[in-house]
């Protein structure tokens, strides 16, 4: 076994490389920063409800960004979701969002492309983001923020 | 002696159950024995409707009361009991499995309900996370099935709603 790890350390090294550059890139293909999903459902009468998810991929934003609510509606046949966000930092925090919109199945929808807008919140604020489904087979949302590059 | 115990124990039987006597309305009929008003269109909808899904049976009871429905705003989706009650009512005024003219939804229909259905409608019981008791006015049973279907309803207001 000894002989056969020395004889073959080349080929290993090679491995642990090749899997540690596909962690790294898996780590990437998230949004680096906090996702806020929400998805239509119905409680056990029947009773529209929504079913809310955060997930946070950048430590340091999720410390000076915080998603306090998250509410749906339908406007008409579109879904219309609302996001409040509160800066628990003092300074002026820039950051970008996106909605990505999904069906019933968990298909997106309205083309799948992701439209990046900027946003400002100042310090200790609470601020509001609202989008519609760009279909009325929407009854999904991913709300994406990051920090601005800057 | 046992004929007689029998009769009085039938008639005993026969005084509790509720003595139905409807009166018909323009949008509503009371049940004068059990004190319950049911929509007098058995099929308000106009289609069968989900129990989870956009514009189901929780949104429709929700909009019959928001819009006032008959002068009311406590319209419900009828329980298990109601309906078996009501089937119940309805097959005592005739019923015969061979003749579709004496099937539930056909005796409803003769007493003044309109849009009386030979399908199956919600209650409001539930059996299991999957399934609702659901009562079916032709074969007058009420059963426990599927949630995910659709099924007609027939609104009902007042009484005691005791699932």
């Amino acid at each position: 076994m000894y002989g056969f790890i020395c004889g073959n350390r080349g080929r290993l090294s090679a491995v642990l490389l090749g899997l540690s550059l596909l962690t790294s890139l898996a780590g990437c293909s998230t949004t680096a920063g906090i996702e806020a999903a929400g998805k239509t459902g119905w409680n056990q009468e029947g009773e529209r409800i929504l079913n809310k998810n955060v997930v946070i991929n950048n430590s340091s934003l999720a410390g000076e960004i915080e998603v306090v609510d998250m509410k749906s509606a339908l406007a008409g046949d579109m879904m219309k979701a609302q996001v409040s966000l509160r800066s628990r930092d003092r300074d002026t925090i820039n950051i970008q969002y996106a909605f990505d919109w999904l069906d019933a199945q968990g298909m997106a929808v309205g083309g799948g492309t992701t439209v990046w807008k900027p946003f400002i919140v100042y310090g200790r604020e609470t601020r509001t983001i609202q989008g519609v489904a760009p279909d009325p087979r929407g009854r999904e949302f991913k709300l994406k923020i990051r920090e601005t590059d800057d | 002696m046992k004929t007689i115990v029998l009769l009085c124990v039938g008639l005993l039987l026969a005084a509790c159950a509720p003595n139905h006597s409807f009166v018909f309305l323009d949008q509503t009929a009371v049940d004068q024995g059990t004190g319950l008003v049911w929509s007098r269109n058995a099929n308000l909808p106009g289609k069968p409707l989900l129990w989870k899904a956009d514009d189901n049976v929780y949104s429709f009871i929700q909009k019959l009361n928001s819009d006032n429905y008959a002068g009311y705003a406590d319209w419900r989706v009828p329980t298990r009991e109601e309906m078996a009650e009501l089937i119940a009512y309805a097959k005592s005024l005739g019923y015969e499995r061979d003749k579709l003219e004496t099937w539930p939804f056909q005796k409803l229909r003769q007493l003044g309900f309109i849009n009386v259905r030979d399908y199956d409608y919600w209650t409001s019981t539930r059996q299991s996370p999957e399934e609702m008791w659901v009562a079916d006015l032709a074969g007058g049973r009420v059963l426990p099935k599927s949630e995910a279907k659709p099924y007609c309803l027939w609104p009902v207001r007042g009484g005691s709603p005791a699932k």
